[in-house]
């Protein structure tokens, strides 16, 4: 048998290449010492790695600037990623701070956003609004029916550490949503935002933390709410249970 | 599934990262540069979208490598078969001449020349092993081959260059 022929191009290329697992190295050098036909085959497989690699190199300066978020958002149609477009358009309204947000799949979605949007407020969007009750209860009807929900200005103005503020009808993805608006004792903007769900189950208080602001959600009796704003973890908790139970 | 702002974020500043290697292999795998950046936004887009199953601190290189396989081979290698796409353009595209030394030039566009003239299967091998530097292993797993098919494509593609290569280093 030749010395030659006992291993093949591929193994003694996983020699070259350092591949120690598939290649019987100890058997390739134990043959190498007597063998100068297995050299001379060794060095006609030998490739000067360095050579292809360095040539290659300058292809990388060739390459153009990487895709922005907002590129690739609107290119997304070319790729059938169309369902994208629709969070792209919000995103234009509301601002980028969505990007983070942008791969939450199903219906806690709206929360995502409604918490982009709280982001955006500050006292000085509220501070200014004193309205009349009967002008507020006017305006609660017409928000609740939006939903097709009563909502009562007394139920909706009584915690004491919030000052109700005002209500207005958003939209997401086509449904209506409640925002109603208050601030706090030191003036920070929180909302209570209530949509319509399509889960039949209540659920229990959900704490979290969205975009900096203490938040929780619950669910009941065909609502989703979201109570949303400022950093005072207690006042938003405290304010939920009433709001859970009353509203 | 990961914390998904984490995944996300990870994702891309990983894209911004290895964007030129990542177009680099889009490169030798289409074989021309209107492919190539077609492709490489699509698998930022892939990699965004599916930001959620990738695990934060593992090799987001290879994944998106990856993932340009699997969108070259299943949805636009289809399609640049049928618009008659191919190899071509190569000599097309100007290699910047960072390099003072003539002759290093022209060896490096030889070179690639001669990685686009190898057949697909053996270029994004050599590309995968030799240039990026995987091990036949990693390659296998990114080209979802097994490791014998990688060291069989190696065998083949290394002594068509190593012909141009070693030679022209003896001389230059």
């Amino acid at each position: 048998m030749s010395n030659n022929t006992r291993f093949t191009d591929e193994e003694l290329i996983a020699y070259l290449d350092g591949e120690s697992d598939f290649s019987p190295i100890s058997e390739i050098e134990k043959d190498l010492v007597n063998n100068p036909d297995l050299r001379v085959r060794l060095e006609s497989l030998a490739l000067e790695k360095d050579k292809l690699k360095q040539s290659l190199e300058s292809i990388l300066d060739l390459a153009p600037e990487p895709p922005t978020f907002e590129d690739l958002i609107t290119d997304t149609q070319k790729f059938g990623f169309g369902h994208l477009i629709a969070v792209a358009t919000i995103a234009l309204v509301i601002g980028f701070g969505l990007a983070t947000y942008l791969i939450r799949d199903g219906e806690d979605q709206w929360r995502d956003y409604v918490a982009a949007y709280q982001a955006l407020y500050a006292n000085s969007t509220l501070s200014h609004i004193d309205q009349a009750s009967t002008d507020a209860s006017k305006e609660l009807d017409r928000v609740g029916s939006a939903i097709g929900k009563k909502l009562d200005l007394t139920t909706v103005s009584k915690p004491k550490q919030l000052d109700y503020k005002r209500a207005q009808i958003l939209s997401f993805k086509g449904q209506p949503l409640v925002q109603l608006a208050y601030l706090s004792k030191i003036g920070v903007p929180i909302a209570l935002c209530i949509i319509q769900s399509s889960n039949s189950s209540d659920s229990g208080l959900k704490h979290q933390n969205m975009q900096g602001m203490s938040a929780v959600h619950w669910t009941k009796d065909g609502f989703e709410y979201l109570l949303i704003g400022g950093k005072d973890v207690e006042l938003i908790e405290r304010s939920a249970v009433y709001f859970s139970k009353h509203l | 599934m990961f914390d998904k702002k984490d995944s996300h974020i990870e994702v891309k500043r990983g894209l911004q990262i290895h964007f030129p290697r990542l177009w680099r292999y889009c490169l030798v795998l289409t074989g021309n540069k209107e492919q190539a950046d077609d492709l490489a936004q699509a698998v930022c887009l892939r990699a965004l979208e599916k930001s959620a199953l990738y695990k934060p601190g593992t090799h987001i290189d290879r994944w998106m490598f990856k993932i340009a396989q699997r969108i070259w081979i299943n949805e636009l290698r289809k399609q640049s078969v049928r618009e008659g796409g191919g190899l071509a353009p190569i000599e097309e595209i100007e290699l910047p001449d960072n390099n003072p030394s003539p002759e290093s030039n022209l060896l490096a566009r030889e070179v690639l020349f001669k990685v686009m003239s190898l057949p697909e299967a053996q270029r994004i091998t050599v590309m995968l092993v030799y240039v990026e530097g995987y091990s036949y292993i990693e390659a296998s797993k990114i080209l979802d081959i097994p490791v014998g098919t990688v060291m069989s494509r190696l065998a083949a593609a290394r002594s068509k260059l190593a012909t141009i290569i070693n030679e022209k280093s003896e001389t230059g």
